[in-house]
């Protein structure tokens, strides 16, 4: 059996090697398929990212059109208290212009949001200050400085609004 | 095994990172924002808010609104930094035990509470967006943050449920995220100025840690003051045309915030900007409009203390690591305030060369808290680390033109391979030589290596295909080869020293090319309508021999005619004039070749196809291209002036 035994080593080293290559083949086989997966996956993701670029592209837009339908708003805000029938009907074109506008943004898929008396919310509104009147509700909106707009329920810019603090809860 | 989490717990906004194949990816929070504010509150109905809305409801509530609590975390109630904010900060800081707390309702809470409250809002938000449970990060904190400092946002992340796998340093990260870390031996300084705090670290990159060297900044400097620098000037102006102030007016006042907000941004890609706001409020005379004009130049004048105020702390940090600002190798700018055009031009003027800019200066600190996630994780060790070409690869074609191959910034192992031709008549050999560089013209790049392809069957120019191929393999090793595709002969050469580069070689030559980019880009113009010129010719004659008879003896004149033209023209140096008589060239031989193809089809059919591809130069690789060898021994160059 020492005989035998001694010749029998070589081979038993052999092995060792062969194994230490096909660990080494395996791993180069792994690798190689794990990059064609990670470019395969890359083309998918890539796919994802040109519609989340397009998406954030159509958002760019939108965001700098909504300042318009604000400036519009501040304009009528400010309307000159006049029953001049020529100057109301002119009003009254520049409204229809404005209506234009904010169809075109829903068109679009934006939708405006914020209303007097809805209860504050900070996920869609943001508070730009306070008043207090015992009339309304604690926490209720008193005024919308600014809609806020949302596109496919996201909101993409919260509502400005002055809220309503009661008094008494203010100090809790 | 789950994804770990790179955290940057900023002191104003904070921001997430994992590994996604290899790379660090920012994670949008639930609200689609790529960051989050360090904001949590406790709303008037009890509610805990955290991020966007926390800040949003922070006018009306401000003694339960939570920020900046970075700057009360693991401090002690005796430290001077406490007792400033305790005058700062709107909401109630008291004592608890040595440390701190915050009053929150009736409930009193650590710091670190509160910054678990960001935490967990992170973690939840990476989980819905990876659609995985997260239970590891990687959180980083500034550099001058002590060991208690450091216990205590670690703290913080465990009562948010992670196991907080490091704590690393905003710089380090920084670095990470440029890969610097594997620059060993180099000195780089990293320049953060967040949304109310100003950073600059030296670090020191060795073979296996990266070493803070100096710390330094201020505490109270940040994006906000110039923004309120801004929102002031513009008040400011308002009341000297209107003489109403608008800082009394919470809806002007966000009008203005957001105005200032934009008129930043876009200051730094345009020279002028105009701040437009209509009906901003009113008085007895009417509604008044805000209509204002900021240039770049009067925005750097309200701001431009605030850029010099940071280089108190730069001078600082390089003396106390005992360095010259000739020693940095690299600058990383951190914050979005870095995109800022004056400060990245002070920053150069200041130490002599480009920060680094190109990753996102809100993010890179989280890409790296990434990284080093990563690394921890295994994932980037099974990742290979690619390498690019720092500079372009090409070959010298007709004119001395250097024609690129393989473009700098291309990631290797690659290779790409393009069918060139010959410019003379019978040339039965070309020249290949190899070139590095960035510069159009042969002569300035760096040559990497020459070889000759010989034994071309002598034939007309333009007929031979030659195939030259690159091909760099993962170590960086360039094989150019050369091969007739008539005979199948090969030639090649192996380049070991193609990515060996120092970083100063690099930056030199890229540099160069920069500065030389108007001139060049003159000189290659030029050769490339002499070389157009000169193949017009040569078809033009090549085509009135084949003609023979086909051609009448007037219009073989006129062709004559405005070759003589052309070569006349060609004598001097006027590329615009030599277009012009090419030009006219083109169209005589073209109305001659119409004719000879009409009176006589397919025979002529040589002739006018090499007209064609003479002209559609920039084909694929399929068909010859225009861009030809010239041959060994020959002054090519000299011939075609």
């Amino acid at each position: 059996m020492s005989q035998n035994d001694q010749p029998l080593s070589e081979p038993i080293q052999e092995k060792g090697e062969e194994s230490t290559i096909e660990h080494q083949c395996e791993e180069y086989l792994t690798g190689w398929k794990r990059a064609l997966a990670d470019y395969d996956n890359l083309k998918k993701t890539l796919g994802e990212e040109k519609e989340s670029l397009r998406n954030i592209l159509h958002e760019g837009v939108l965001l700098r059109l909504f300042p318009l339908v604000d400036h519009f708003d501040q304009a009528l805000r400010y309307q000159p208290k006049n029953e001049d029938p020529a100057l109301q009907n002119w009003i009254k074109g520049v409204l229809l212009v404005r209506t234009q506008l904010e169809d075109v943004l829903r068109s679009l898929g934006a939708e405006p949001f914020g209303q007097s008396g809805e209860i504050f919310d900070p996920s869609m509104h943001e508070s730009a200050g306070s008043r207090s009147d015992a009339v309304y509700p604690d926490q209720s909106i008193l005024e919308v400085l600014q809609r806020g707009w949302k596109i496919k329920e996201r909101i993409v810019r919260p509502a400005n609004v002055i809220i309503n603090i009661h008094v008494e809860t203010t100090n809790a | 095994m789950s994804k770990i989490l790179g955290i940057d717990l900023g002191t104003t906004n904070s921001c997430m990172s994992v590994i996604e194949g290899g790379q660090p990816k920012v994670i949008e929070n639930k609200e689609g924002a790529r960051t989050t504010p360090s904001m949590t509150a406790l709303a008037k109905n009890g509610e805990r808010l955290v991020g966007a809305s926390a800040k949003r409801q922070a006018v009306t509530n401000p003694e339960h609104t939570l920020f900046s609590v970075k700057r009360l975390i693991g401090r002690r109630w005796d430290d001077p930094e406490v007792q400033r904010d305790l005058a700062f900060m709107p909401y109630k800081i008291v004592k608890h035990g040595d440390g701190v707390a915050i009053r929150l309702g009736d409930k009193e809470h650590t710091p670190e509470e509160i910054s678990a409250m960001i935490l967990r809002k992170l973690k939840e938000d990476a989980e819905e967006r990876l659609g995985e449970k997260v239970t590891e990060a990687v959180i980083t904190v500034p550099a001058y943050f002590d060991d208690a400092q450091r216990n205590a946002t670690k703290v913080a992340g465990e009562i948010a449920g992670l196991n907080v796998r490091r704590i690393i340093n905003e710089p380090t990260a920084a670095a990470l995220a440029y890969g610097f870390d594997k620059k060993v031996g180099q000195k780089i300084l990293v320049y953060d100025l967040g949304g109310g705090t100003f950073d600059v670290s030296v670090l020191d990159v060795s073979e296996d840690t990266v070493e803070v060297k100096a710390t330094n900044g201020d505490t109270h400097l940040g994006g906000d003051d110039f923004d309120r620098r801004i929102i002031e000037w513009i008040i400011a102006e308002f009341k000297k045309q209107e003489g109403m102030d608008l800082g009394k007016d919470p809806l002007a006042l966000q009008r203005i915030k957001d105005a200032a907000e934009k008129a930043k941004i876009e200051l730094s890609t345009t020279q002028q900007t105009e701040v437009n706001q209509p009906f901003i409020s009113s008085d007895a005379n009417g509604p008044k409009h805000l209509t204002l004009t900021l240039t770049r130049s009067k925005l750097e004048e309200i701001v431009g203390d605030l850029v010099e105020k940071t280089f108190g702390p730069v001078r600082s940090a390089l003396q106390d690591a005992k360095l010259g600002k000739e020693d940095i190798q690299e600058i990383v700018m951190v914050g979005g305030m870095t995109r800022m055009p004056l400060i990245q031009k002070k920053v150069e003027d200041f130490f002599g060369k480009k920060p680094n800019v190109s990753v996102n200066p809100d993010e890179v600190v989280a890409l790296g808290a990434a990284v080093q996630g990563g690394v921890l994780a295994g994932e980037v060790r099974d990742v290979l680390l690619l390498d690019v070409t720092p500079l372009s690869l090409g070959i010298e074609t007709l004119g001395s033109v250097m024609t690129v191959l393989i473009a700098r910034n291309t990631t290797v192992p690659t290779n790409k391979s393009q069918i060139f031709s010959t410019a003379a008549d019978g040339q039965t050999s070309v020249e290949i030589h190899v070139l590095q560089g960035e510069r159009p013209m042969a002569t300035d790049n760096k040559t990497l290596g020459r070889f000759i392809l010989s034994d071309i069957p002598p034939s007309s120019r333009g007929l031979p295909q030659i195939e030259v191929k690159f091909d760099i393999d993962a170590n960086g090793i360039l094989h150019v080869s050369a091969t007739d595709k008539a005979t199948n002969k090969k030639q090649e050469i192996t380049i070991t020293a193609s990515t060996g580069l120092s970083k100063d070689e690099i930056e030199r030559m890229k540099k160069e090319a920069e500065m030389h980019a108007q001139e060049d880009e003159k000189k290659r113009e030029y050769i490339e309508h002499r070389n157009i010129a000169e193949t017009m010719i040569y078809t033009a004659e090549k085509m009135l021999r084949d003609a023979g008879e086909k051609v009448t003896a007037e219009e073989r004149k006129e062709v004559e005619e405005k070759i003589t033209a052309l070569k006349q023209v060609m004598e001097g140096d006027d590329h615009a004039v030599i277009k012009k008589a090419a030009d006219e060239l083109s169209e005589s031989a073209q109305k001659v070749g119409a004719k000879m193809y009409a009176s006589q089809e397919g025979q002529g059919a040589q002739g006018g196809q090499e007209a064609h591809g003479a002209q559609g130069a920039q084909g694929g690789t399929e068909e010859p291209i225009d861009a030809e060898f010239k041959e060994k021994n020959e002054d090519k160059p000299s011939e075609n002036n």
